[in-house]
């Protein structure tokens, strides 16, 4: 729909080092991610996912080092930068509408939010639930309704910190699939953290391993989309992922 | 301190529940009162058959027709009237102390280092203990029983505030920051919403503690209200104006629980645990 070229940002880290008190999280971290990409971070649980993504979505500072979006630091972007969690985190006080325009920065008329908010529903294909409570959908319904969320301010990154962790395996291939058909439609800069290897081969351009604080492997998937899931080029890259994460687990 | 998760997860739509059929929902609505109307009728034959004696405990039609005179002379409205304002006042001006300082105490961990352990330590003191307190601060007059059912409502209202504001989900409100909300905003959507639970079963909790201390306030001293009615009454030995009393009381107890619930029902509808059945 858009051209991605123009829409999703440019994410730089360099030199990025996190610690909280002795504890070394992130330690020297340079990476380019390009406009419109689809980048792919795996890794085993605590090296730091989630702890990369709070640093380019500027809810937190690096002890070291520089995050650019664009140029810019991350917080600077009014909307432009959106975090998608594991959990929907949906204000169970609000109907479906009204937490999808959470996603919208403030001000505007009161239409133009409703118009903005009822689009962004439209595109995760949720009809008819715009004034249901949170408590009545399902967890992918809900995800969903987190997606709009994100999707609704036009943003240029999108951060997923494992957003489909929490669903059953057949309702994360669906939205697997809606994640791929919003960045085509959207064209913004895609990071997706995620402990599923295939998810990630599946989905993005290029993945990293992220270990002791540091991108310890690099592959590029240099497939066209629709991927078919029994591809042996995928099931190779997978392989050599995986490897990847185990081999330095062992030393 | 409440029983609510605000983070609940029902998979099942409130709104999907099959509605019960029309008389069903009728039955369920006075069934309730199906109880104390035997024990009246109870109450009223044993009189009559002479197990309960007058001289203990006046008949229900006694103390009906009581209240009857009493409502035409226009008395029973001035001491009903006047002991609902001294509630009302009391509540509002301990209700929205306890409430402004649950807030503040909730948002801001200084003011919680600072006035918590205070309050804390002040709330452990029965409340009656007060009383002789209040009379010589502020005299044996409507400012003593204004202060003892002040100070009676801010505690349950003051602690549930502030745990309710402090036990809304984090990740809610880091999810409000990572999308750029206001500190204002913040607490207009996030804190305040996900406290209302709490602050409600604080509210609930005061009005019952309202009625107690309003009744020993307005039998210690006073020149009108239900509880001087009653001191009155019990004076010239009037059984049926005492029980008349205890029972307006009980009855506007439950009418302050009903307009509480209705309330809560409106403001907590997005929660299962409160949907109407
Ligand atoms: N706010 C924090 N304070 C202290 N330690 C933290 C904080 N956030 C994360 N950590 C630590 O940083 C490490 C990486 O955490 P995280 O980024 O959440 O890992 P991942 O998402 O890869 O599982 C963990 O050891 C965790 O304990
Ligand atoms: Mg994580």
């Amino acid at each position: 729909m858009l051209d991605t070229s123009q829409t999703g940002a440019e994410v730089r880290l360099s030199g990025v080092e996190k610690t909280f008190g002795t504890n070394t999280v992130l330690s020297r971290l340079d990476l380019t991610i390009r406009s419109g990409e689809f980048l792919s971070i795996v890794g085993k649980s605590g090296c730091g996912k989630s702890t990369l993504l709070r640093l380019l979505t500027g809810l937190d500072q690096p002890t070291r080092g520089e995050v650019t979006v664009d140029g810019h630091a991350p917080a600077d972007q009014r909307g432009e930068v959106r975090l998608m969690f594991q959990e929907p985190r949906l204000l169970p006080w609000a109907s479906v509408i009204d937490n999808v325009a959470v996603g919208l920065p403030e001000g505007g008329t009161l239409a133009n939010r409703r118009a903005q908010a009822e689009a962004a529903l439209a595109e995760v294909q949720l009809p008819g639930k715009a004034q249901d409570w949170p408590a009545s959908l399902s967890g992918g319904q809900r995800q969903r309704v987190a997606l709009a969320r994100a999707l609704v301010s036009r943003p240029r990154l999108l951060a997923l910190d494992e957003p489909l962790g929490a669903l059953d395996a057949l309702t994360r291939l669906v939205m697997q699939d809606l994640i791929l058909q919003v960045k085509r439609d959207d064209g913004f800069t895609a990071i997706l953290v995620t402990h599923d290897v295939a998810e990630a081969v599946a989905l993005s351009d290029r993945v990293i391993v992220l270990d002791a604080g540091r991108v310890a492997k690099e592959v590029v998937i240099d497939l066209p989309h629709p991927r078919s899931k029994g591809h042996p080029r995928l099931a190779a890259l997978e392989a050599e992922i995986l490897d990847a994460i185990f081999a330095k687990g062992r030393d | 301190m409440t029983a609510v998760d605000p983070n609940f997860r029902v998979d099942t739509p409130p709104a999907g529940r099959p509605r019960m059929p029309r008389w069903r929902v009728r039955l369920s609505t006075w069934l309730p009162f199906l109880l104390p109307a035997l024990i009246l009728l109870g109450w009223e034959a044993g009189s009559h058959l002479g197990l309960i004696s007058t001289q203990i405990l006046p008949r229900p039609s006694a103390v009906l027709t009581k209240a009857w005179g009493l409502l035409l002379s226009g008395e029973l409205l001035t001491h009903l009237g006047v002991s609902a304002l001294r509630a009302l006042t009391g509540l509002a001006i301990g209700g929205s102390l306890g409430f402004a300082l649950g807030l503040a105490n909730g948002l801001s961990e200084r003011s919680a280092i600072l006035t918590d352990t205070t309050v804390q330590m002040i709330r452990n003191i029965p409340i009656l203990a007060l009383i002789p307190l209040a009379i010589i601060w502020f005299g044996v007059g409507e400012v003593s029983r204004l202060f003892l059912v002040a100070i009676s409502v801010f505690f349950p209202i003051y602690i549930n505030t502030y745990h309710g504001v402090r036990n809304v989900d984090p990740q809610l409100i880091e999810m409000g920051r990572a999308y750029g909300m206001s500190r204002r905003t913040l607490f207009r959507r996030v804190s305040f919403p996900g406290a209302l639970p709490s602050i409600f079963v604080g509210l609930r909790y005061a009005l019952g503690l309202m009625w107690f201390v309003l009744v020993v306030a307005e039998t210690l001293a006073a020149k009108a209200g239900l509880g001087y009615m009653a001191m009155q009454a019990r004076e010239f030995m009037m059984l049926d104006v005492v029980v008349l009393s205890i029972l307006l009381y009980a009855l506007l107890g439950k009418l302050a629980d009903m307009i509480t619930r209705a309330l809560e029902v409106r403001a907590l509808a997005w929660n299962p645990a409160y949907a109407r059945h």
